[in-house]
């Protein structure tokens, strides 16, 4: 009798944890709404700055005076408006201030720079409200590093032999441009000015006056290097970007063509884990690659391996599209061993709706090189 | 087990039985005891066990455990005898260096009123102290057991031609004798169960009596399966073969049994007799812990002043400190690591595990170069029954196998010992993480590896060769890099591992003098690369140890010894440029600037001690000791005095101790803090002060609780700023730092059936970076830490256990504020114009706060942390895992299973927080969801 008592709870609570066993993971799998990946572009976003001269080699100031080409640095940003598309259905007036001037921080910290600009800006901010009231171009005061618009050119000194030679690797110098994409005027931050850990300048609504999130402003940077043997780096080479193995023209008459997909933008980013049905598989999957060289990405001079053997840049590419969905928007295209993967295609859903899709490929090295590819297909009806 | 068979015929069931897990004591013949009574017969013809013969003095120079010196007539209820109830009670009990019983648990039982009568006659028993090596005498626990058999009548059998009187003469034709291993001591009450291979299937069964003796008279002759069973100790299967006209005698020997959980492997707090603490884990429990999957050094985070570590990270976070002052030793040996990949399991499998020595502060001078606990795995040593012992375990994560045996070579035991263990979850997570586009080139795998021989010179000495070992591998191929880390892409790579070999000396040359000596050789490497960057560390160690033992009095011992570490080092890495403390660690990691190094160098670390245990009186023990550490590095000396004590406020039931210690431990600064071109010289030691004070009581005999409370002062320890040029860091010690807090362990001890506690820790630790700056909270504090676990053996082989936690969140350095959390923030506006500075307060959480910064060359973006480190504590961490298991006891193996159930109700533990591309939004990570694994174990 006894035995019979004890197997009366114990096979209930065998029976319980095994169910546990067996279907617990599946229980645990969530079904939450993932983040919405980069590639979406349903905010103003800056989607690259190209430069001209990633690396800029060292240059007297005086030889920059007779010959400023030779020290000057183009900077290009590739700017879309995703929050005034969806919400105005345009794009709406996108700002954008460049703020330069800021070389060898301590440390090479970006953030060092950002009390300089802050003071930079002072001086031209009453310039910029003009500039925005009347949508023309602001003239600043002379000898400050600002420019307006979505390029800018700025000139690099010598910016290695002012700072002291490390005890190892090589002599270098950093400068730090920064821009500022806004749909509105910008205004100091004043609750932030005080401090480093905040970013002391704002974008505020030209007509209420309240200040502006994410939607319709981006703060950004980006750096560029000087090495005193005046090695350089050039933007990694694009020789197509292709759309189910053709090459994408830039010609509308030529522009790919794609059928629209049927499933609602709501049910496109559940997570993969979630026990449903895959919603794409009545869709078109296009295959999207860009064709680079062999030799895309060029030797570091500074990197190599364990072994000593000698290292290149790493290089990728981000894709950006205006509509539809990538499976992968962001894949590596050669390693930093200088191997160019042979698998490096992503896939493209188009949109439910028929009508023209952008798609921006930025290629990148390691190195702060870029070239941006945007090339448009269309959906049909 | 509870014993209650009929004895059989003309079988002369005896009585006491003293258990004891060493030295069990020799039992009486069958005699009337010294004292002079007759065997005591109750009047209705029950017969009540004899007493039991005082254990043999131990061997001088040998540790002896606790000897009945008197016996005590336990009686028999009406209520037994009328209904015939007969067996054993089987006592657990705690013996105090007086030789008083302090307490005696019934943990096998009997019905009507026996188990009183027994605990009543116990109590009335004197016994000798258990006694150390040396002498000194010390309070121990031990099993006792009463045997209750009620007198059979002699029914005369028809007489025979042969047997004058007319009663036929049994034939005794086998007997013999059964002994605990490894010693002379003799095993009564052991039941003998004969069965006849072939034949008739004859059955017979005996209770060994006084002596350990047996005898089976007129058995025919043939082959017969003879089983030797005894609670406490493994059974014996063997085979004889009984002649005609032959006796055969035997004499068996019984190994302990570790799941009995008598004395196997032990958790405690600091080890005796220089602690403030003492915390024990016993084997039972280690094994069954739910949520650790029977790992020792997993079920050491159950213990108070050890925090929970995050999700997935084998780390020991003790009294607030960082892991990397805790240190880690193998038979006293110093290793790099102790818990495989994610703290999945330990580096030293259970199964050869003998104790675990953890220190969470104040510990002895003995140890140094730590600022936090110190925790010292003993490795124990191979059984010396002669029998060929193995094991093999499978459960989801590794198999294991394990082999040992003992040799004579001449008159010295051999005992050799192999073990080894390999992962296989490579097998099924590799294909997982292909197909999650992982590209796995080689899944993670670990193995670790033990061999031990060792031998006794002399009955007082052991030598001891070990060789240990760990390696943990993985690869990967990362074809889509991290949207934060472009750049880090490509293949993945990371291998830690360690070797050993150890030779261990101990020798007790009198009962005042010892001596005990540790020499290893040793290789770790630790290497990882990812994409353009790796890392390669490896270090040849040479370590020693020798300590010396001298007893002046029965009051006074001295310890003194020497302790070295000496390394050779060679580190090649390239690595990005690390933010400094105090700036935003905000800019893609990589992105940075490059580092190259490659250099070699060494480091010696030679130290030495003395330290003193003084017993002024009885009840009071004081232990003062001065360490004296160098450290090549940094070319410093250090000198820590420490002392810790013990009073017994109330020494006998219900016992009331107080405890407490201060002392000063440093810590030396890394090689890459200290050494050109990576460091700078000029540092020296990180330190810290430790004091403790707390409280033990005794509530039941079962029950005892302990408060402790403890403060750690900390102060030089090594931070890094910006250097003079942009690519050196510099170091300086200037950080400071305290932890205080408080524990509070309620102990159910361990008894036939259950085990349990509950352990709780409140504590707060904070650091400064440097003089002027804002104390912080560090990001392994933990405010509240509470454990409640135990395990129940339902009988039959089974046993439930469960285990819950609630633990305070993980703290985080938010990039995006958390708009749940309400609440406002103060803004501080300067004055301007001729008007006052104001305060005024805003929303917590602002909607349009810049969270990050794009940067252009990566296309990520550059977060702006919303709060400094430890700004947010994420939510409560609680979760309940259940275990059962399953044990198939054969004759001469046995079998066993467990299933264990990491959070039952699937709670979506916090472990830290995500943020979408450019922080404009966040979620929680989520922990280890609901998760079961299972284990399988045959033991032989």
């Amino acid at each position: 009798m006894a035995s019979r008592k004890k197997s009366s709870y114990r096979r209930p609570l065998l029976a319980a944890l095994g169910l546990t066993a067996l279907f617990g993971p599946a229980a645990a799998s969530g079904c939450a709404v993932n983040f919405s990946p980069p590639s979406e572009l349903g905010a103003l976003r800056v989607l690259s700055v190209s430069v001209d001269k990633p690396y800029i080699a060292p240059t007297p100031a005086e030889d920059c005076a007779k010959d400023p080409a030779k020290c000057t640095i183009h900077f290009d940003a590739e700017v879309y408006d995703g929050f005034g598309v969806q919400s105005e259905g345009a794009e709406r007036p996108i700002n954008i201030l460049w703020i330069g001037g800021c070389f060898n921080p301590e440390g090479d910290q970006y953030s060092l720079c950002i009390f300089p600009l802050l003071e930079i800006f002072k001086q031209a901010a009453a310039t910029l409200d003009d500039a925005v009231a009347s949508g023309k171009p602001p003239t600043f005061p002379p000898g400050l590093p600002l420019g307006w618009g979505r390029s800018f050119s700025m000139v690099v000194p010598d910016i290695v032999s002012s700072r002291p030679k490390p005890s190892f690797g090589p002599h270098y110098g950093v400068g730090y441009v920064f821009f500022l994409a806004c749909a509105g005027r910008f205004a100091l931050l004043e609750s932030n000015a005080s401090s480093a850990s905040n970013f002391p300048i704002g974008c505020f609504d030209t007509d209420t006056g309240e200040q502006l999130g994410a939607e319709s402003f981006v703060p950004g940077y980006t750096q560029i290097y000087s090495f005193d043997d005046g090695r350089v780096n050039q933007n990694p080479t694009v020789n197509a970007l292709t759309f189910d193995g053709a090459e994408m023209s830039d010609e509308p008459a030529k522009y790919p063509k794609a059928a629209p997909c049927d499933v609602p933008e709501s049910d496109r980013n559940l997570p993969p884990s979630c026990s449903r049905e895959d919603p794409y598989t009545a869709c078109t999957a296009y295959e999207i690659d860009v064709d680079v060289p062999d030799d895309v990405s060029e030797i570091d001079p500074d990197a190599k391996d364990e072994n000593g053997k000698q290292l290149r840049e790493a290089v990728w590419v981000n894709y950006y599209a205006d509509a539809g969905n990538f499976d992968s928007d962001i894949k590596l295209l050669a390693t930093a061993a200088g191997d160019v993967l042979p698998e490096r295609k992503v896939h493209w859903i188009a949109p439910a709706t028929p009508g023209p899709a952008t798609i921006w490929a930025v290629v990148r090295d390691a190195r702060g090189g870029s070239t941006t590819v945007v090339r448009t297909v269309n959906v049909a009806e | 087990m509870i014993v209650a068979r009929a004895f059989p015929r003309r079988a002369a069931p005896t009585a006491l039985l003293l258990l004891a897990a060493l030295s069990p004591a020799r039992a009486l013949a069958d005699d009337p005891p010294q004292s002079g009574g007759a065997v005591p017969s109750g009047a209705s013809g029950a017969k009540i066990t004899k007493s039991a013969d005082p254990a043999p003095a131990a061997p001088a120079g040998q540790p002896s455990l606790p000897r009945p010196l008197t016996y005590v007539e336990p009686g028999y209820t009406d209520e037994a005898k009328a209904a015939g109830i007969q067996g054993t009670v089987v006592l657990q009990l705690d013996i105090g260096a007086d030789g008083k019983v302090l307490q005696a648990t019934v943990i096998s039982p009997l019905d009507k009123g026996l188990d009183e009568l027994a605990v009543a006659a116990v109590k009335k028993t004197e016994f000798s102290p258990a006694r150390r090596a040396d002498g000194t005498a010390f309070a121990a626990r031990i099993l006792y057991r009463y045997t209750f058999a009620l007198k059979t009548e002699v029914v005369d059998k028809p007489g025979t031609p042969d047997s004058p009187g007319g009663v036929a003469k049994p034939v005794e034709s086998f007997s013999g004798v059964v002994l605990a291993a490894g010693g002379d001591a003799t095993l009564a009450g052991a039941k003998i169960h004969v069965k006849e291979v072939g034949g008739a299937g004859l059955v017979r069964d005996f209770v060994t009596v006084e002596g350990g003796k047996f005898s089976f008279e007129d058995l025919p002759a043939g082959k017969y399966e003879v089983t030797i069973d005894l609670t406490g100790f493994q059974p014996l299967t063997v085979e004889e073969e009984i002649a005609l006209g032959e006796r055969t005698e035997v004499k068996y020997r019984l190994s302990t049994r570790a799941e009995d959980g008598v004395i196997d492997v032990q958790v405690r707090g600091n080890k005796p007799p220089r602690e403030v603490t003492k915390r024990t884990i016993e084997a039972r429990e280690i094994a069954r812990i739910p949520g650790t999957n029977g790992d020792a050094l997993r079920s050491l985070q159950n213990l108070p002043g050890v925090a929970r570590p995050p999700a997935i990270l084998g780390l020991l976070i003790v009294r607030g400190s960082a892991p990397q002052d805790t240190q880690t030793f193998i038979d006293g040996t110093p290793v790099p690591l102790i818990y495989h990949f994610g703290g999945l399991s330990s580096v030293v499998p259970t199964e050869v595990l003998e104790k675990i020595d953890f220190y969470p502060g104040n510990f002895s001078a003995q140890f140094g170069r730590g600022m936090g606990g110190i925790v010292d795995v003993g490795v124990r040593a191979p059984k010396d029954d002669g029998k060929l012992h193995g094991l093999a375990q499978i459960d989801l994560i590794d198999a294991r196998l394990l082999v040992e045996k003992t040799f004579m070579i001449g008159k010295y035991p051999l005992k050799l010992l192999a073990a080894g263990r390999r992962s296989w979850f490579d097998a099924w997570l590799g294909p997982v993480l292909s197909s999650a586009g992982g590209g796995a080139t080689q899944a993670p795998v670990y193995y670790d590896y033990q061999f031990i021989a060792e031998t006794n010179p002399t009955p007082n000495a052991s030598l001891r060769v070990s060789l240990f070992g760990s390696d943990d591998a993985l690869k990967l191929l990362l074809a889509d890099p991290a949207p934060g880390e472009p750049a880090i892409s490509g293949n993945l790579g990371l291998h830690t591992g360690f070797q050993r070999v150890q030779i261990k000396y101990q020798n007790q040359y009198s009962d005042k003098d010892a001596l005990s000596t540790v020499v290893a050789y040793g290789h770790d490497e630790l290497g990882f690369g990812l994409g353009p960057l790796f890392f390669n560390l490896d270090v040849d160690t040479v370590t020693g140890r020798l300590e010396y033992t001298h007893r002046f009095s029965d009051s006074v011992r001295f310890n003194t010894g020497f302790d070295i570490y000496r390394g050779f080092y060679t580190v090649a890495f390239r690595l990005p440029q690390g933010p400094a403390p105090g700036q935003p660690p905000n800019q893609p990691f990589s992105t940075q600037q490059f580092r190259s190094v490659a250099q070699d160098g060494e480091v010696l670390y030679p130290s030495t001690y003395v330290e003193l245990e003084v017993t002024p009186m009885k009840r009071l023990k004081l232990v003062p000791g001065l360490r004296v550490d160098y450290y090549s590095n940094s070319d410093s000396v250090d000198v820590a005095p420490r002392v810790s004590g013990r009073f017994d406020v109330v020494p006998t039931f219900p016992k009331t101790s107080v405890k407490g210690g201060v002392g000063l431990f440093t810590q030396p600064p890394a090689f890459n803090e200290v050494t050109p071109p990576l460091g700078n010289p000029g540092l020296v030691s990180n330190r810290a002060m430790h004091y403790s004070l707390g409280v033990e009581q005794d509530l039941t005999k079962q029950v005892e609780v302990s408060v402790e409370g403890f403060y750690k002062q900390l102060d030089g320890l090594v931070l890094t700023g910006l250097g003079a040029t942009t690519d050196i860091r510099t170091y300086s010690n200037s950080g400071t730092g305290n932890v205080a807090g408080a524990e509070l362990l309620l102990k159910y001890k361990p008894d036939d059936r259950f085990f349990g506690w509950l352990a709780y820790t409140l504590s707060r630790s904070v650091r400064t970076d440097g003089p002027g700056t804002k104390e912080h909270l560090t990001s392994f504090d933990q405010t509240h830490n509470l454990v409640l676990l135990g395990s129940y053996k339902l009988g039959g082989g089974w046993e439930f256990g469960a285990r819950f936690r609630l633990v305070s969140g993980n703290l985080v350095a938010p990039t995006v504020c958390n708009s749940a959390a309400g609440g406002v923030r103060p803004v501080f506006t300067p004055p301007k114009d001729g008007a006052a500075p104001k305060v005024t307060y805003v929303p917590s959480c602002d909607p349009n706060r810049i969270n990050s910064i794009y940067h252009a060359p990566s296309g990520a973006y550059t977060q702006i942390p919303f709060g400094g480190v430890g700004s947010e504590r994420l939510p409560m961490f609680h979760s309940l895992d259940l275990r059962i298991d399953k044990r198939w006891q054969f004759k001469t193996w046995q079998l066993s299973a467990y299933l264990d159930v990491q959070n039952v109700y699937n709670n979506g533990n916090v472990e830290g927080l995500q943020y979408n591309f450019n922080y404009t939004s966040r979620n929680y990570v989520t922990g280890i969801p609901i998760l079961p694994s299972i284990g399988l174990r045959g033991e032989l």
